[in-house]
């Protein structure tokens, strides 16, 4: 018995303490078991584990950016470009009537959306030296702002509808419920392995970190910059597709609440806005997490405004602890009052 | 190869310097030609009332942009302090009826709210110092909890707070309240910034925080006084502008920040610290951007132009802050 | 009461386990101007670090003016009036001259806001003692290097200091400037405050000074009155050590492939038309003082910095425009000064940081890292360099001791197997025996064909393995020394006074 007890320690508490969201995400699965009516049922585990799939691609390319200390405001934004104009295009354009040929099209249009706003982040970043905050905040209204004009322009609503069935498939509708788990699950498994296994992760890791080491050692830094911000969008545009698929319709509203809760789950996680620390796999844990809060909160009636509150708190917990934490492994940051 | 680049870079800083009033000035001839309405006395007074709270908002600002800092939660910090004020008026009578007839109630509210504002920025200069946190990751995560809980004491009803019309909306002559207030705010803090200790050591701090921290100045308390004054002016600056509205609605200044901070940049103050400006800078900024808002306005442009211009002027005032600067890349 | 001003005893101080003052002796006398001579590294700037009280000392007593002496800050030492000039001035470039004169003092009205009369007034009658071009409302960011000391001087006076340390003080001054500089030292000295002054410049020394202390390798050489001195033996004592240390044997050949070429390099004004040819199988030193542009003409030769004019051409290719990457391509190797910012991703494993620069080798073509093989060239690394480090894994490179963290800066460049090594002081912050194993290291890679740019401050250790040495002085070559010629006074001479 103490045997076993000295192994798991050895192996297991390492991993705890690299990862606290971990144990905190085990204890909130088995109060919200416990203490949630209606959580621990088929229909809600199936919603939860939807509702986590977007919520898991956007986070996995905002973990990107993050990972070089940098932020990527526009994500959302490229969410709600890419819904109502990839509804537009299945619903509205001359293509609408062939599902065939507007779905492919429509697709791969969100997509490029994404990469195109992704470019543009990434070279005000690398080529107009602005600071990765400011340069996606901008590109962020800016989208925002063409997501809502477009969709004025198209409907007298706010949204977009009439998209072909096939389409919501993608969405999880009816049986294929498992089809956006399975795509978010590969997305999440591609960054794991970018990151994880490929060169480019390891530049990654090493600009976040330092990046004049990174030069001098012959690393492309611009070159990863922009691939990077590309990668943010992309997955955005990704997202933008799973997300439009389950709603069922174009919205313009529809990236609205995401920001919060998307650098919630990379912050949470675990992954370190001053960079070169963290990766997809904190940042998994951090979605379980904060969509189990979003999903309990749900259930209990608790509204948008004190999740907003709550997840207010819990960044700042986590930047706090990270602070803390980092002191006390005696790394040095040397930093002014704010290097961004 | 040297000689060019001084050339590009003076030319470069003469734009920076004196380009925005070539844009203002631009502008004003654009929108003349667009709307007759434009170019009245009427008009451009109520440019100048649009611009004095917010312009208010952006003078707390420039403080915390000098010591390479940001504060991403004005709007809803905004949001949260006039609601708060708002529903203490209204429910709680904190302040009796009585005293709304003239200006002590409104005065009483604006102590009230200038307090509110406070707390809140020292909270955010406390994160940041303490805990050497990102600013803009503090006050993003400080915003939303502004934001959320404001909504929960309003419950997403609008709030009146016509009670405070007087002030915002009265005149003394011909001249806007908030437009004589702005001034005063002006003068005073344009002269803490350019004559006082602390201003200078504000300076300092932005330019070299470890060569401040070296001469002995407080870089951490300067820091944090920084951040309270941000709070308290933007505060401030909320509760006239909902004071000009009659109400704080659900939405009400969300997004504010965005042009507090451009406002603040192209008037010459820069992201990355040591470099600010409030008169005339502060005063041409908000005063530009109120003028593109009211423009378009006048020329009958769709609402959501108003997202995309406003992204559209924070990407070329901060590309021209940051084109003039070396740093890392992030 | 005495007439010393300042006396260290027996003053100890180590970096990281490495010590490098040895027990000083040390006086100043009242009054006198006192020039501190000595070579890079020899200690001149951890003693006045300890003295202006930004370093603790480990072991020994100070005594200011027959009171003990033992400062705490920075801040105390000015206080008891000892102000410090250091090569890079203090100011703050978007503050005017006035502003920065009294930053940490500022006089106030009756209102509390600055008294910019006053200040505007004592700022005057500084700027009109020295016939400095400005007026006290200019703004720092406009001055040119030397103005902006002659302000950090006018600064100390203003403070009252008793004692005034002069670190290199006219690396950035006009000539016209230096006049006035040792106009204003003669003054001080009238008014009885006792100046150290630190300077590579033997002919300012002589001329200022009262008496000159050697200061050689962590001990005092010696102090004598200026009169009972001369020039070379000043050089003699600067140098003259015996030659204790062991260097690996030197057995290799020196092709006459020329690996790099470098003709007429210039770069802003710190490298001024420097040509360099490095042969494969040949160890070129490169000694220089402070300032000498040592460390920017090899940032240069790398890509790091753009040159502004010449040509470089590395393995015969003539490269026009060079980064880092291109550098790489070539074969080439750069070892930076400053490992902590420059060198090391400190925050990450060793692994990781061996495998910065071999990685894009052990990628396929879909830009996977070989995992077995990355391991394999890390075991080898840290086998062939003795890296001592339990788990390099997981162990972060910043956990290791100075010379293990310089052998792992060293792994992920050797790991490229380079043709063309710069390094830029190697062995500092290094102990003695790691020295020695990375002295190993470089004379092996000559001996399998490289060329290595050793760059150094230590004459020694470039005696001891170079080839041919190489003396650099304001950003130009005044010799270069074959190996038969090697004399430490001569190659300290020509990097002092830059005779050919």
């Amino acid at each position: 018995m103490n045997e076993l007890y000295a192994i798991c320690k050895r192996n297991v508490w390492p991993v705890f303490r690299d990862m606290p969201i971990l144990p905190l995400l085990i204890v909130s699965f088995i109060v919200a078991i416990v203490y949630v009516p209606l959580f621990f049922t088929l229909d809600n585990l199936r919603n939860y584990l939807l509702q986590s799939s977007d919520l898991l691609i956007i986070s996995c390319g905002l973990t990107f950016v993050v990972l070089n200390g940098g932020i990527d405001f526009s994500v959302t934004s490229i969410l709600t470009l890419g819904s109502v104009v990839g509804a537009y295009i299945m619903a509205l354009s001359p293509l609408a009537p062939v599902p065939a040929c507007s779905i492919p099209v429509a697709i791969v249009v969100m997509m490029g959306i994404g990469l195109l706003v992704g470019v543009v982040n990434g070279l005000s970043v690398t080529k107009l030296k602005m600071p990765s905050f400011v340069a996606t905040l901008a590109t962020q209204l800016i989208v925002l702002g063409l997501a809502v004009q477009f969709t004025s322009m198209v409907s007298d609503t706010s949204s977009i509808a009439g998209l072909p069935e096939a389409f919501f498939v993608l969405g999880g509708e009816g049986r294929f419920f498992f089809v956006p788990i399975l795509i978010a699950f590969s997305v999440w498994l591609v960054s794991y392995w970018l990151l994880g296994r490929t060169i480019f992760g390891k530049r990654v890791y090493a600009i976040g970190v330092n990046p004049r080491v990174s030069f001098i050692s012959g690393l492309p830094v611009k070159r990863t910059i922009v691939l990077l911000m590309v990668i943010s969008g992309l997955f955005a545009g990704v997202a933008s597709i799973i997300a439009t698929a389950r709603n069922q319709v174009g919205m313009s509203s529809l990236g609205d609440k995401m920001f919060l809760t998307t650098i919630a789950s990379v912050i949470v996680g675990g992954t370190s806005t001053s960079g070169g620390l963290g990766g997809v796999h904190k940042t998994l844990l951090g979605v379980l997490f904060i969509t189990l809060l979003n999903n309990a909160m749900n259930l209990l009636g608790v509204g948008w405004y004190t999740m907003m509150i709550v997840l207010g708190v819990l960044i700042i917990l986590s930047a706090v602890s990270s602070y803390l934490l980092s002191s006390r492994a005696g790394w040095t940051w040397k930093r002014k009052v704010a290097d961004v | 190869m040297r000689e060019q680049k001084q050339w590009s870079g003076e030319y470069l800083s003469w734009l920076t310097r004196y380009g925005i009033y070539v844009v203002l000035l631009l502008l004003v001839i654009v929108f003349s030609l667009g709307n007759r309405r434009f170019f009245t006395v009427e008009n451009l007074l109520l440019i100048l009332q649009q611009a004095s709270p917010l312009g208010i908002a952006v003078v707390g600002t420039v403080f915390v942009l000098l010591v390479v800092g940001i504060d991403i939660s004005v709007g809803r910090s905004m949001f949260f302090v006039s609601t708060l004020a708002g529903c203490l008026v209204n429910t709680t009578g904190i302040i009796p009826e009585t005293y709304f007839a003239d200006m002590r109630g409104p005065a009483l509210v604006v102590v009230m709210v200038l307090l509110l504002g406070g707390i809140v920025g020292w909270i955010n200069g406390f994160l940041v110092t303490r805990f050497r946190i990102l600013p803009f990751i503090v006050t993003l995560a400080t915003g939303s909890i502004l934001r959320g809980v404001g909504l929960k004491i309003s419950g997403s009803a609008s709030i009146g707070v016509a009670v405070l019309g007087r002030l915002s909306n009265g005149q003394v002559g011909p001249i806007p309240n908030v437009l004589i207030i702005f001034a005063l705010v002006l003068v005073v803090f344009d002269y803490v910034l350019r004559h006082t200790v602390y201003g200078r050591h504000l300076m300092a701090i932005g330019n070299s925080a470890r060569n401040a921290e070296r001469a002995g100045i407080k870089v951490n308390r300067n820091t944090v006084i920084a951040y309270v004054i941000c709070g308290a002016l933007g505060a401030f600056g909320g509760i006239l502008s909902a004071g000009q509205i009659g109400s704080v609605s659900a939405g009400f200044g969300e997004g504010n920040e965005f042009i507090v901070i451009s406002a603040a940049v192209l008037g010459g103050t820069s992201l990355f610290g040591g470099k600010g400006n409030i008169l005339p800078g502060a005063v041409i900024g908000i005063i530009l951007i109120t003028t593109i808002m009211n423009g378009l306005a006048m020329m009958n442009a769709s609402p959501f132009i108003y997202t995309i211009v406003r992204g559209l002027i924070i990407f070329f005032a901060i590309a021209l802050d940051s084109m003039g600067h070396k740093g890392e890349l992030r | 009461m005495s007439d010393t001003a300042l006396r260290l005893t027996d003053v100890r101080k180590a970096f990281s386990g490495v010590e490098v003052l040895h027990g000083l002796d040390f006086d100043l006398r009242k009054g006198e101007v006192l020039g501190l001579v000595g070579e890079n590294g020899a200690g001149k700037s951890s003693l006045m670090n300890i003295v202006g009280g930004v370093l603790p000392m480990d072991s020994g007593t100070m005594e200011l003016f027959d009171e003990p002496y033992a400062p705490r800050s920075p801040s105390y030492a000015t206080e008891k009036g000892i102000a410090f000039i250091h090569q890079e001035p203090n100011l703050f470039t978007n503050l005017t001259v006035a502003e920065n004169m009294f930053i940490d003092g500022f006089p106030k009205t009756r209102f509390g806001a600055i008294d910019g009369k006053a200040i505007g007034r004592i700022t005057q009658d500084c700027i009109d003692r020295f016939s400095l071009p400005v007026t006290p409302d200019t703004k720092v960011e406009f001055l040119s290097a030397g103005i902006r000391q002659m302000v950090e001087i006018s600064k100390a006076l203003m403070k009252n200091a008793r004692i005034m340390i002069f670190d290199e003080p006219t690396t950035s001054l006009s000539r016209r400037e230096k006049e006035g500089l040792f106009k204003t030292i003669d003054e001080l000295k009238q008014r009885g405050i006792s100046i150290v002054y630190i300077s590579h410049i033997i002919e300012d020394v002589f001329r200022l000074c009262d008496r000159i202390t050697v200061l050689r390798d962590g001990l005092i050489a010696g102090t004598s009155p200026v009169s009972e001195i001369s020039e070379n033996e000043l050089i003699k004592r600067m140098v003259g050590r015996e030659m204790t240390r062991i260097f690996p044997s030197i057995e290799k050949t020196i092709s006459d492939t020329v690996l790099l070429e470098a003709t007429s390099i210039k770069w802003q004004e710190r490298v001024n038309g420097v040509s360099l040819r490095l042969r494969a199988g040949e160890i070129v030193g490169l000694y220089g003082l402070m300032g000498a542009g040592r460390t920017e003409l090899a940032k240069v030769l790398f890509g790091v910095e753009q040159r502004d004019h010449g040509e470089l051409a590395i393995n015969g290719r003539a490269l026009s425009h060079v980064s880092p990457g291109v550098c790489i391509g070539e074969n080439a190797a750069f070892i930076t000064e400053d490992r902590h910012n420059e060198g090391l991703l400190t925050t990450k494993s060793v692994d990781d940081n061996l495998s910065l620069v071999k990685m894009a080798d052990l990628t396929n073509r879909v830009g996977v890292v070989n995992v077995g093989e990355r391991a394999r060239y890390n075991r080898q690394a840290i086998k062939d360099l003795q890296i001592k480090v339990a788990d390099p894994k997981h162990q972060l490179a910043n956990s290791l001791s100075g010379g293990n963290q310089q052998k792992v800066v060293f792994g992920k460049w050797v790991m490229k197997d380079p043709k063309v090594f710069i390094l830029d002081e190697p062995t500092r912050g290094v102990d003695v025996g790691a020295k020695f194993e990375i002295y190993s290291i470089i004379v092996n890679l000559a001996k399998r064909g490289s060329a290595v740019l050793f760059i150094s401050s230590e004459i020694q250790e470039l005696i001891g393995t170079c080839d041919r040495i190489v003396v650099m002085k304001d950003g130009c070559i005044t010799g270069d020394v074959p190996k038969s010629e090697f004399d430490q006074e001569r190659i300290l001479q020509m990097a002092l006074q830059g005779q050919g």
